[in-house]
């Protein structure tokens, strides 16, 4: 935790509730961004991200500061997103189905890579349709690795997972990505 | 290094986490290995796109919402909350009585002076009437006593009982809530 995060949250325990604002707009956009991925709805995720600030802020006195107040709230926000998507399905994405569905790029594979073809067909816009498709297993250690820039034991805090968990995640969430980008690429090139 | 470059330590090559030796080999493997070397510019994209994604921002007034919310939490009044917590457990024994009421009207509950069960019912009953008649003589005894104006009738009498039960109250919020909250807070 900084030092400045660290004298906002001392002031709002000794009761100044307003300092409690510049957490608020410094988290928001990044807690929006992951609520978004995880619920797939912007006002849904709204809700939750609301939700995630003034629970973090009403267990203020629970929170031992060891850690970036930024990845607590991660924390309660994807506790919260996860059960609203609980609540919408009864079974969670299962890895193996995915696995075994996906195509594998050979490891001899002499083929362009994804930035040529993408340069070919301007489809840059389609990783982010990609990270949506993911199972959420693997989707939420992406998206806080690369857009919430979080270091691998912040990862595991938030999704309560040992950090080999989240590298292996990690890494099979980005080759998934990898392969499904190369197939749909494949796909875009032979249809052109 | 002859077989390919496990995507898993593109990561570390790229973070510098790697010894020197690891890093050269990869170096040569890259150079010469165009299977591996599409799998790192593949990485290296996915990398670099993921990290340049755009943020999502929040509505206008955003902000402002949660804050209303948090700052009404931090000053709710300790007596509010009292009363609160007091209202929740009076109607809770409204529920009880009236429960306890129609048990003995549909006669599930028996209150025959002969029974074992009834009778012990009824004296449990008849204790806790009398407790509370008596508690309500001795602070209607008190209240006269001590604040004649409680009971004094006009519009001074009234506005002074009005005034004195809200400056009772804010006091006790003030002082004593706040103490009492200072105190389980250390629990």
């Amino acid at each position: 935790m900084t030092d400045n995060e660290s004298q906002i949250i001392a002031s709002v325990r000794s009761g100044n509730a307003r300092a409690y604002a510049v957490l608020v707009d410094r988290y928001k956009d990044r807690a929006l961004t992951l609520a978004i991925r995880l619920v797939g709805n912007r006002d849904e995720a709204e809700e939750l991200v609301q939700d995630a600030f003034v629970n973090a802020y009403r267990n203020l006195e629970q929170f031992r500061g060891d850690a970036r107040f930024g990845t607590w709230l991660h924390r309660i926000l994807y506790n919260l997103c996860m059960t609203k998507v609980s609540r919408r399905r009864e079974r969670p994405d299962s890895l193996d189905s995915v696995e075994n569905g996906a195509s594998v790029i050979p490891q001899d594979y002499n083929g362009p890579s994804i930035q040529e073809m993408v340069e070919q067909g301007e489809l840059v816009g389609m990783i982010e349709e990609e990270i949506d498709r993911l199972p959420e297993t693997l989707r939420t250690p992406i998206l806080l690795f690369y857009v919430q820039e979080m270091k691998y034991q912040e990862v595991a805090e938030v999704m309560n997972l040992p950090m080999g968990t989240v590298k292996t995640y990690l890494h099979r969430g980005r080759n998934l990505l990898r392969e499904r980008m190369h197939a749909k690429l494949r796909n875009e090139v032979a249809l052109s | 290094m002859n077989t390919h470059i496990p995507p898993e330590r593109f990561l570390e090559f790229v973070d510098g986490s790697l010894g020197s030796q690891d890093r050269k080999n990869i170096e040569d493997h890259l150079s010469s290995c165009r299977s591996c070397r599409t799998a790192f510019n593949d990485f290296q994209y996915l990398d670099r796109t993921l990290r340049d994604s755009p943020l999502q921002q929040t509505s206008r007034g955003f902000s402002g919402r949660v804050m209303a919310r948090v700052i009404s939490k931090g000053k709710e009044p300790f007596t509010f909350r009292m009363l609160t917590g007091l209202a929740y457990a009076f109607a809770m024994l409204i529920v009880l009585v009236v429960l306890g009421w129609v048990f003995v009207v549909t006669g599930v509950i028996g209150l025959e002076t002969g029974s074992e069960g009834g009778s012990r019912i009824q004296s449990v009953m008849d204790a806790t009437s009398s407790t509370l008649a008596t508690t309500l003589a001795l602070a209607t005894t008190w209240i006269r006593e001590y604040i004649p104006f409680f009971f004094g009738s006009g519009s001074v009498g009234i506005t002074a009982t009005i005034f004195g039960v809200v400056l009772m109250l804010f006091l006790f919020d003030r002082i004593v809530g706040w103490r009492i909250e200072g105190r389980l807070k250390q629990f």
